[in-house]
């Protein structure tokens, strides 16, 4: 009774049993035995097909229960938790520096040394609102990098914001 | 726990005789279910502990199959569900044609 429909239904499931996963293996095992009981070569291939799609859903399932199970909901709070709690230091740190820098040189250096005139020259400006916070970014980014690295992202992100957001208004205002 | 009406038609044949063992080409003879549809079912049952599945002793020459039976769990489930709803009776495969 054996042909060439049942051969390769069996090849085929004989491989999809193969390389499945240990958890499905068993019943993929079961299956293949069950085909070898079944009368007719057109019904085995069909049972072969069935079979390897039950084989596959299962597996998925399973992959994605094993997924689910290793990254808990409580872990994936967490996990959001902490990003969230850096990027929002980071973003508070840059603002708070930023600020910081434009008023150092604008207000306090007209308080210190008023003789210097400093609000008035047009390269203040640009030290103020971007040389100096840049350059404490990077210092601050690539000092927190191996122990607070969502931090540090989060001020290197900034830091590129700031550049771009300045670098647009120069080429829009000249 | 929702059921489909395919997942009743199998404890229906389960309940039929309790405490035979199956095979699940058997199963699929009685339900007409085909594997694709059949065994999803059996490996859900299986999982939740409501079906026990064995390894039939093998007779020499004979390779062995699988063969499965409610669990006691699984026939409390099984009374709850398919008696419940009225189907206890049995009516024949779920799906026309559907033979593997």
């Amino acid at each position: 009774m054996t042909n060439g429909w049942r051969k390769l239904a069996a090849a085929l499931l004989g491989a999809v049993v193969r390389h499945s996963p240990s958890s499905s293996r068993g019943w993929g095992r079961a299956m293949l035995r069950e085909m070898e009981c079944i009368p007719t070569d057109w019904a085995a291939l069909r049972w072969a097909f069935g079979s390897t799609s039950a084989i596959f859903r299962y597996s998925l399932e399973h992959a994605w229960r094993d997924e689910r199970s290793n990254h808990s909901t409580d872990g994936l709070l967490k996990a959001v938790g902490k990003i969230v709690g850096g990027l929002t230091l980071a973003v508070t740190f840059c603002v708070g520096v930023l600020a910081v820098c434009i008023l150092s040189i604008t207000r306090l250096s007209a308080f210190l040394v008023p003789e210097w005139h400093l609000a008035r020259m047009p390269w203040v400006g640009c030290v103020s609102v971007l040389g100096m916070p840049e350059t404490i970014f990077v210092i601050v980014a690539a000092l927190l990098w191996r122990k607070r690295k969502i931090v540090s992202a989060g001020i290197l992100a900034c830091a590129v914001t700031l550049a771009t957001h300045f670098i647009l208004y120069v080429s829009a205002h000249g | 726990m929702r059921i489909s009406r395919q997942t009743r038609h199998v404890l229906q044949i389960f309940l039929d005789a309790p405490k035979t063992w199956r095979y699940g080409y058997d199963v699929s003879q009685e339900t007409g279910l085909k594997s694709g549809t059949l065994y999803p079912i059996l490996m859900r049952l299986a999982d939740r502990k409501l079906l026990e599945a064995t390894w039939e002793s093998s007779i020499p020459g004979t390779p062995p199959r699988h063969l499965y039976r409610l669990t006691p769990a699984g026939l409390s489930f099984a009374r709850e569900h398919v008696l419940a709803s009225g189907t206890g009776s049995r009516r024949g495969p779920a799906l026309s044609g559907a033979k593997s």
